[in-house]
């Protein structure tokens, strides 16, 4: 996979200080003060035939992210750049060269495709959307073309969604995106819905496109040890913030942030034994909600090594080293980690 | 496609008729309906015009099946003429208010906001005159006749379908399959008509065949009241509307075109509920 990412100077996605606020309730008095931060500053760059891993628990904002790089909504403030332009703040017009390059797949593999279309007019649809003129043998063509390249059969193409299983229709929906021929595909949430054995094939056949095509993820799950496997680069997300970034290899030997450390600790462990000896990090409380955020750090309260400045300054992403950034002012390092352990006994 | 389409159509007609003695029942009367109002001149057995002053009143003979009215006109002559008004009024009016009623309900739905809070206050507002009386209005100031009987129901079942639509598109605007259209490039005309209005569909030929049923009743109305087409032609409405003098004398000259509407409102409602299932490909292959 690494053959493929051309070093160039400017990467393929590089958002900065992404905002996404909505109005929360629709009263006439709330409508001014009440606002859900659902993304706040978040920043991170995507070099091309990367995937990068969005992980975090639901509502924590990492599904706007990437409705904002689609600009299924547009963000409200911060700056995304597609291949060096901004495309915040690009008229519609402008926007529409960029349109298909940037594509989607969805988390719901039901709803995400039209019950009223066959398997061939879905696919037809996304490729003459190109505004160019396709002779009937060419769709044809390209139909099956894509059916091959998602495994599926070319017999196919005359089904309807409610025909397919779940696996199927996911690679229906990935038949779709690449039908628009993209260079970043945003994935929400891809596997989630469906069965653990088809998430493993759907998994693999994402790396398969990725090494095929060169194409570049922005991969959003919940899921950790999907994302271990099929990311590059991680950032954990919590309440709208950005708290850690780092490789794929080091989320599971050296986080730093408590979150994403409590986070990895929700991973049930098969080894019976490793299960047993290790100690959990049950975090108290439930997430706050994003119409009041705390002040601070947005984790301080469910932190166990909070203090006074956790409570009133809100940490920057400091770099750690290597290309891993933390956004906390007491991360658990070597050293701290160390002391902590042999304090446990 | 050609093989799509050739496994499609038998599919979707055994949905239609697996539905029962109904729906084939249904399916004769409207048949029945069509052919009588196409070719009814030619299948009337007098002039449904033609008075006969020695004849009035009649009850039910070989000479006259459904007896004669109060000017000695043949009842079934007049009804087989008064088909083809039904028919046309219903189906015209039906035609336009759906065209219109979609087009702006797909559009308020599809858009939302400031558009969709305009187009919705004016439904509200049409909505809170009784149909029959904004129906009568239109009527009168066009004058009778049944291009103005036409104009005049369309007008007054379009808030109906912009209703249902912009309900409908509410809904299934959320739905993911339309943000895709979005993504890959689709125009939004195209997303209208493409994704949002076939799924639409199924509650819209409900609301279609109701609303036939609907307009035929109107267009009796309106011409019982005598706004509607102008005596001596011959409209079911207009027949009840004379007949009901004679109520007690000759029960027939109301009962018959009564039942006429009742038979082709309900056939048209059961034909529109047996259509929403077989055009809907989740539900092929079952039942």
């Amino acid at each position: 996979m690494t053959d493929l990412s051309v070093k160039n100077s400017t990467p393929l996605l590089q958002v900065e200080g992404l905002h996404m606020s909505f109005p929360a309730g629709s009263g006439i008095a709330s409508k001014k003060h009440a606002v859900v931060r659902a993304v706040d500053n978040v920043s991170f760059t995507i070099e091309e035939g990367k995937t990068f891993g969005l992980v975090g628990e639901s509502g924590c904002g990492k599904t706007t992210v990437g409705k904002c790089i689609l600009r299924v909504y547009r963000a409200t403030g911060g700056k995304i750049f597609y291949m060096g332009t901004d495309i915040t703040g690009l008229p519609d017009k402008q926007f529409n060269s960029f349109r298909r390059e940037i594509q989607l797949i969805f988390q719901d593999p039901y709803g995400s495709l039209d019950p009223r279309q066959s398997v061939y007019s879905i696919l037809k649809e996304a490729i003459v959307c190109d505004g160019k003129r396709h002779s009937k043998e060419q769709i044809r063509a390209r139909v099956n073309e894509l059916l091959g390249l998602v495994e599926l059969a070319p017999a196919m193409s005359g089904r309807y969604p409610h025909e397919m299983s779940g696996g199927q229709r996911q690679r229906l929906g990935i038949a779709r995106a690449l039908a628009c021929e993209p260079k970043l595909v945003v994935c929400d949430e891809p596997v989630s819905a469906l069965d653990v054995s088809i998430q493993a094939q759907i998994i693999n056949l994402f790396k398969e496109l990725q090494k095929k095509l060169g194409l570049t993820y922005l991969f959003i799950a919940h899921d950790l040890a999907v994302v271990r496997h099929i990311a590059d680069t991680i950032g954990v997300m919590y309440l709208g913030h950005l708290v850690e970034v780092m490789d794929a290899e080091k989320l599971y030997t050296s986080p730093v942030h408590p979150y994403t450390r409590a986070l990895l600790s929700a991973v049930p462990i098969t080894d019976y034994d490793v299960e047993r000896s290790r100690r959990r990090e049950v975090l108290q409380g439930e997430v706050p909600s994003p119409i009041n955020a705390p002040s601070g750090c947005p984790f301080h309260p469910r932190c166990k090594y909070a203090t006074d400045v956790c409570r009133q300054t809100m940490p920057e992403l400091r770099d750690m080293g290597d290309g891993h950034f933390s956004a906390c002012h007491h991360p658990c390092t070597g050293a701290a980690l160390q002391q902590e352990q042999t304090a446990q006994g | 496609m050609a093989n799509k389409a050739k496994r499609r159509r038998p599919e979707a007609l055994n949905v239609f008729f697996g539905r029962g003695i109904l729906v084939k029942l249904c399916v004769g009367i409207l048949a029945a309906f069509f052919v009588i109002s196409i070719f009814g001149s030619w299948l009337t057995p007098y002039e449904p015009t033609a008075i006969d002053t020695s004849n009035t009143l009649q009850g039910p003979s070989l000479a006259h099946p459904f007896g004669t009215d109060a000017l000695g006109r043949d009842v079934m002559s007049r009804l087989i003429s008064g088909a083809q008004v039904s028919l046309l009024t219903s189906v015209l009016s039906g035609t336009l208010a759906a065209i219109i009623g979609i087009t702006i309900g797909l559009i308020a739905g599809y858009f939302g906001g400031v558009i969709n809070t305009v187009i919705m206050r004016l439904v509200d507002m049409v909505l809170s005159i009784p149909a029959l009386v904004f129906a009568m209005v239109i009527a009168f100031i066009l004058g009778g006749g049944v291009p103005s009987i036409v104009v005049a129901i369309g007008f007054t079942l379009i808030p109906t379908y912009v209703r249902m639509v912009n309900g409908l598109v509410a809904g299934l605007r959320e739905n993911d399959y339309i943000v895709a259209a979005q993504i890959i490039g689709q125009k939004n005309r195209r997303i209208l008509f493409k994704h949002l209005f076939p799924n639409c569909f199924p509650s819209l030929i409900v609301l279609y065949t109701m609303n036939l049923g609907t307009a035929i009743m109107m267009e009796a109305t309106l011409s019982y009241l005598g706004i509607g087409i102008k005596a001596p032609q011959a409209t079911w409405g207009n027949m009840v509307s004379e007949g009901y003098d004679y109520l007690l004398l000759n029960p027939w000259l109301c009962f018959v075109p009564g039942v006429m509407v009742i038979l082709v409102v309900i056939a048209f409602n059961v034909v529109g509920d047996g259509l929403r299932d077989s055009l809907d490909p989740r539900l092929r292959g079952k039942l």
